[in-house]
C-alpha cells in the first residue's frame, strides 16, 4: 500500500497525463459535432473498413510469422550469435515503414534492381508496380515483425527445461514444438501480434503512398480535400471504438506475457535450431534487413552524396533528435511516476484512454491539438513551436512506455519500498535509491520505445508542424512521392543511424546497470 | 530544501511556461507555399539573404498538395500563422478570397503582369505559368498523343495516367473542364477516363516517373514535371494538347496576402519580391520551365510565349466555382 503522501500527489502526475492526453480527443469530439457533407455509415465505409482490416491483418500474419521464424532461430543458437542475430533482426524496426517502401520501389518496381537484374539475363520480366492492399501489408509486417520476435523470445525464456526435454524424449521434436511449445508460447504470440495489429491500425503514410483507401488516408482526404474536419474526426472516432476493442484484448494479454520480466532464467529449455524456422529467418533478413538496407545504400553512390545529404538535412535530423529525445526523456519520466503514484496495476479504462488519441490516428489527433492550442488567448509559442509537436507526440505515444512500466511494475516485489516508507523515507528517496533501479530494464525499453515511435511519427506532425520546422519523417515523406532518390535515401539512413545511436546508449545504461547489480 | 513533490513539478511548470511563452522573432516572415519545395526553396533563400529577413517556409504535403494548405489557412482563420500564401495555381487562391482570407495588395510589380492573370480587386497576383500537358513514352509510342480525350481511347486502354484529381494542378485542370464543358459532359469524360482503367496516381511527379518508367504510354501532368524527366534523360517528351480545339490549361503561380498574419509588411515585401521580374526569370531558366508573365522578362530557348500557346478559354472564377462539383464527382467515383 503506498504512503498517503503519494496517494496525494497522485493528482500531481496523472492530472497532467489527462490533460495531455484527454483534452485534445475531447477538442475533436466537439469539432467532430460540426456539420458535415460526408455520410457515415454507408457502403463507402464497408470499403474502408475492409481495406484497413485487410492491411492491418496482412501485416500482423507476416509479422507473426517472420518474428515467431526468428525468435525460433535466435533461441537455438549460442549466446553471442543470438545476440548478434537479434540485433540484425531488430533492425526493420528501426527503418520507418515509409523508407522501407522507398527501398522496396527501388528494388522491386518496373524500373527496379529486381527488373534490371532479369533484364541482364534476358529475360522480360516485368516486375509489377508495388502498390495495393499486399504491399501494405507486407512492408508494415516487415516493419513491425521484431514486435512479435521480441514477444516470442520473451516467451521462450521462461520454457520449464524438464517438462519440454521430457516431451521432446516421449514425442519427438516437431510433435512436442506443436503440442507442448506453441501452445506454451500461445500468450506471448498473442501479445505480440495484438500489438502489430494495434500499430498497423491507424497508420496513415504507408497506405497513402502505395494507394491503398483505408480509414486513416479517407480521413486526412476529407481534412485536406474536402477542408471536412468533423467528417474525418467522426471516421476518427469509428476507427478509436472499433481499434479499442483490439486494445482492450492487449491489455489482457499484456500481463500473461510480463511475467517473463521476473523469470530471469538463466537456463530455459534450448530448442534446437531446425530447417523451417531458420529459413523463414534467413528469408526475413533477406527481405527485411538485406533488400532494404541494400537499396537504400545503393542509392548513395559516392561519398559526395553522403555530404550533401547531410549538408541538406542536418537541421532537421538535429531537430528528430532533439525531438525524439526530449519526448522520450518526458514520457517515459511520467509514465514512471504514474506507475510509482499508482496501485501498481494496469487499469483497462485508464489504459484505453491512453490508446484513444493514437488509435484515432494522426490527423484527426492533430486537428484536436489545433484546436486546443491555436487560440487567440494563448501564447504564439505554443502552437507555432516544437512544443505543439512534443504535446502531440505525447498524446498519441504515451500509452507505449505506460504499458512497459506498468507490465513491469506489477511483478516488482514491494517489500523494500514498504520498508522504506516505514522507516520514514520521503518520496523522491524511495523513487530514487528503491523503485527506479528496480525498474531499470523496463525503463530502458520504454525510453526506447517511446523515443522509435516518436522520433519516426510522421502522421501526426504533418498537418500542425510549425512552419520552417521539419523533421527527417516529414522531409522524407515528402519528397517520397516524387519516387525514391538519393535524398530519400540519405535521410533515411541518417534516421536510421540516429536511432541505432539511441539504442546503443540504451544498451549500455542497461549493461551499466546489470555490471553493477551483479 | 522540503521533500516536496509539488514544489518540484511546480518548478518544473513554471520553467516550461517560460519557454512556451517567449516572445517570437520579429524580422521574419511566414510563407505557406505550395510550389514544389525543390524550387521554391532557392527563390526564399535569395529573399531572405537579399534582405535579411528570416523566411519561415510551410511547403505542402505531396500527398495533400494545394488543397492540403489552404484547409490550413482556413483552420487557422482565428490566428493566421502565414503572412504569405504562394500558391502553384490559382483557384484555391480565389476559394481563400471568397472565404475572406485573403488581405487586398497591390504590388507595385503587379502592374507588369497582363490583367488576365491578376485578381481585379488586388487579392492576389500571378506569375510564373506552368501548362497541363501530355508526357509520353517516346519507346512505346511513335506518335504523340495530341488531345486529353487520348485518355479515354479503348486503344490505350490501361496504359494512361493522371494525377489524383482531388489535389493541386490536376484539381485545377478538372474544375476547368466541369466549367468550359458543363457538370454533365465532364462527368462523362471522367467516367469514360474511369472504364478506360486510366491509372489514377498519387501526383504528377508520380505519373511522370511512371511513363518514363514504360508503365504507362501516356499521361497528363505539368510543364516543370515534364521538363524534368527530359532533362534526366529520360524516353520521354511532352506536347500541348488540343492544341485545334479545347485548348491547354495554362496555370499560374499566385501570391496573395493573408489576413491577419503575424508580418504584414514583410509578408508585401516578399510579395514584391516574388512578383519581380528576377525571381520570374530564375523560375523561366530552372527546370521547372516556368513561363514568365511580364512581358519584359527575356525567355530562355525552349519557354513559350503564353499567346504561343492556344489557351483554354475559361476564366479563373468559373474554374473557382466548378471546384467543389468536381472535387465530389471525384472523390465518388475515382477513389477507390
Amino acid at each position: 500500500m503506498n504512503p498517503r503522501r503519494v496517494e496525494r500527489g497522485r493528482w500531481v502526475v496523472v492530472l497532467p497525463i489527462a490533460i495531455a492526453v484527454g483534452v485534445p480527443v475531447m477538442a475533436a469530439a466537439v469539432l467532430a459535432l460540426g456539420s458535415s457533407s460526408a455520410v457515415l455509415f454507408d457502403a463507402r465505409l464497408a470499403r474502408l473498413l475492409a481495406n484497413s482490416l485487410g492491411v492491418s491483418v496482412m501485416a500482423t500474419a507476416v509479422a507473426s510469422v517472420f518474428g515467431l521464424a526468428a525468435a525460433w532461430t535466435a533461441h537455438g543458437v549460442p549466446r553471442p550469435v543470438r545476440a548478434l542475430l537479434l540485433s540484425v533482426f531488430t533492425l526493420p524496426l528501426l527503418i520507418p515503414a515509409y523508407s522501407m517502401t522507398a527501398a522496396y520501389i527501388d528494388a522491386a518496381g518496373p524500373a527496379g534492381i529486381l527488373s534490371r537484374f532479369f533484364e541482364s539475363f534476358g529475360a522480360d520480366v516485368r516486375v509489377p508496380s508495388l502498390r495495393g492492399l499486399f504491399a501494405s501489408g507486407w512492408i508494415l509486417g516487415l516493419h513491425w515483425a521484431p514486435v512479435v520476435m521480441w514477444s516470442a523470445m520473451a516467451g521462450l525464456r521462461t520454457l520449464p527445461r524438464e517438462s519440454v526435454e521430457a516431451a521432446a524424449l516421449a514425442r519427438g521434436r516437431r510433435a512436442t514444438s506443436f503440442g507442448v511449445v506453441l501452445p506454451l508460447l500461445a500468450p506471448y504470440l498473442r501479445t505480440g501480434a495484438l500489438l502489430v495489429f494495434l500499430l498497423t491500425w491507424p497508420v496513415y503514410a504507408l497506405p497513402a503512398l502505395l494507394q491503398v483507401n483505408t480509414l486513416p488516408v479517407e480521413s486526412h482526404l476529407l481534412f485536406s480535400a474536402f477542408d471536412d474536419i468533423p467528417g474525418g474526426i467522426r471516421l476518427g472516432f469509428v476507427q478509436a471504438v472499433l481499434g479499442c476493442l483490439v486494445a482492450a484484448m492487449l491489455v489482457r494479454s499484456f500481463a500473461g506475457a510480463a511475467l517473463a520480466w521476473a523469470h530471469d532464467s538463466d537456463d530455459p529449455a534450448r530448442w534446437p535450431l531446425s530447417t523451417i524456422p531458420a529459413s523463414i529467418a534467413v528469408t526475413y533478413g533477406l527481405l527485411g534487413v538485406a533488400l532494404p538496407l541494400g537499396a537504400l545504400i545503393a542509392r548513395m553512390e559516392s561519398f559526395a552524396d553522403v555530404t550533401a545529404t547531410w549538408n541538406n538535412a542536418a537541421p532537421e535530423a538535429a531537430a528528430s533528435l532533439l525531438l525524439g529525445t526530449g519526448i522520450a526523456f518526458f514520457m517515459t519520466g511520467f509514465a514512471l511516476a504514474a506507475v510509482f503514484v499508482s496501485k501498481r496495476t494496469a487499469s483497462l479504462p485508464f489504459a484505453l484512454f491512453l490508446f484513444a488519441p493514437f488509435l484515432m490516428g494522426g490527423p484527426p489527433l492533430a486537428m484536436g491539438i489545433e484546436a486546443v492550442l491555436n487560440r487567440p488567448g494563448l501564447p504564439g509559442m505554443m502552437y507555432d513551436s516544437s512544443i505543439v509537436l512534443g504535446v502531440a507526440s505525447f498524446a498519441r505515444y504515451f500509452w507505449a512506455p505506460y504499458l512497459v512500466c506498468i507490465t513491469a511494475a506489477t511483478t516488482l516485489e514491494t517489500a523494500s519500498e514498504s520498508y522504506a516508507w516505514l522507516s520514514g523515507a520521503g518520496a523522491w528517496r524511495v523513487f530514487g535509491s528503491i523503485f527506479l533501479p528496480s525498474m531499470m530494464p523496463a525503463t530502458v525499453v520504454a525510453g526506447v520505445t517511446a523515443f522509435v515511435l516518436a522520433v519516426q511519427d510522421v502522421d501526426t506532425v504533418l498537418l500542425i508542424a510549425p512552419p520552417g520546422y521539419s523533421t527527417l519523417p516529414l522531409r522524407v515523406e515528402g519528397l517520397m512521392h516524387y519516387g525514391p532518390d538519393r535524398l530519400v535515401a540519405g535521410m533515411s539512413l541518417l534516421l536510421i543511424a540516429i536511432q541505432i545511436l539511441i539504442l546503443a546508449f540504451g544498451y549500455l545504461v542497461f549493461k551499466g546497470w546489470s555490471a553493477r547489480r551483479s | 530544501m522540503p521533500d516536496s513533490i509539488y514544489i518540484r513539478f511546480l518548478l518544473l511548470a513554471v520553467v516550461m511556461a517560460g519557454i512556451a511563452c517567449a516572445p517570437a522573432q520579429r524580422d521574419e516572415v511566414v510563407v505557406y507555399t505550395a510550389h514544389d519545395e525543390f524550387y521554391a526553396r532557392p527563390v526564399l533563400d535569395a529573399f531572405e539573404k537579399e534582405t535579411g529577413i528570416r523566411v519561415r517556409a510551410q511547403y505542402d504535403t505531396e500527398s495533400s498538395k494545394t488543397t492540403g494548405l489552404v484547409n490550413r489557412i482556413l483552420s487557422e482563420r482565428n490566428r493566421p500563422r502565414a503572412d504569405v500564401f504562394w500558391n502553384n495555381e490559382v483557384a484555391q487562391t480565389l476559394r481563400l478570397k471568397e472565404a475572406d482570407a485573403l488581405e487586398a495588395y497591390v504590388s507595385p510589380n503587379a502592374a507588369a503582369i497582363p490583367p488576365a492573370f491578376r485578381d481585379g480587386e488586388g487579392y492576389w497576383t500571378g506569375f510564373a505559368a506552368r501548362a497541363r500537358v501530355l508526357i509520353y513514352n517516346t519507346e512505346l509510342m511513335d506518335e504523340p498523343p495530341a488531345s486529353i480525350h487520348d485518355l479515354a481511347d479503348p486503344k490505350w486502354r490501361g496504359q494512361t495516367a493522371i494525377a489524383l484529381p482531388l489535389y493541386g494542378t490536376t484539381a485545377t485542370h478538372a474544375a476547368a473542364l466541369f466549367a468550359h464543358w458543363g457538370d454533365d459532359e465532364a462527368k462523362e469524360y471522367f467516367q469514360s477516363l474511369v472504364e478506360n482503367d486510366v491509372a489514377i496516381l498519387p501526383g504528377n511527379a508520380t505519373v511522370r516517373d511512371r511513363v518514363a518508367d514504360g508503365e504507362y504510354a501516356f499521361g497528363l501532368t505539368d510543364t516543370d514535371d515534364a521538363n524534368g524527366a527530359v532533362l534526366d534523360g529520360r524516353p520521354v517528351a511532352w506536347v500541348f494538347p488540343d492544341a485545334d480545339d479545347l485548348g491547354t490549361l495554362l496555370i499560374p503561380n499566385t501570391v496573395s496576402l493573408v489576413r491577419g498574419g503575424p508580418h504584414p509588411d514583410n509578408g508585401q515585401r516578399l510579395i514584391d519580391y516574388l512578383l519581380s521580374a528576377e525571381v520570374e526569370r530564375r523560375l523561366a531558366e530552372s527546370r521547372s520551365l516556368q513561363i514568365p508573365l511580364n512581358p519584359a522578362v527575356a525567355r530562355p530557348e525552349g519557354v513559350p510565349a503564353p499567346d504561343a500557346i492556344r489557351t483554354m478559354r475559361v476564366s479563373f472564377e468559373e474554374i473557382a466555382a466548378s471546384f467543389d462539383a468536381a472535387a465530389e464527382f471525384v472523390r465518388e467515383n475515382m477513389v477507390r
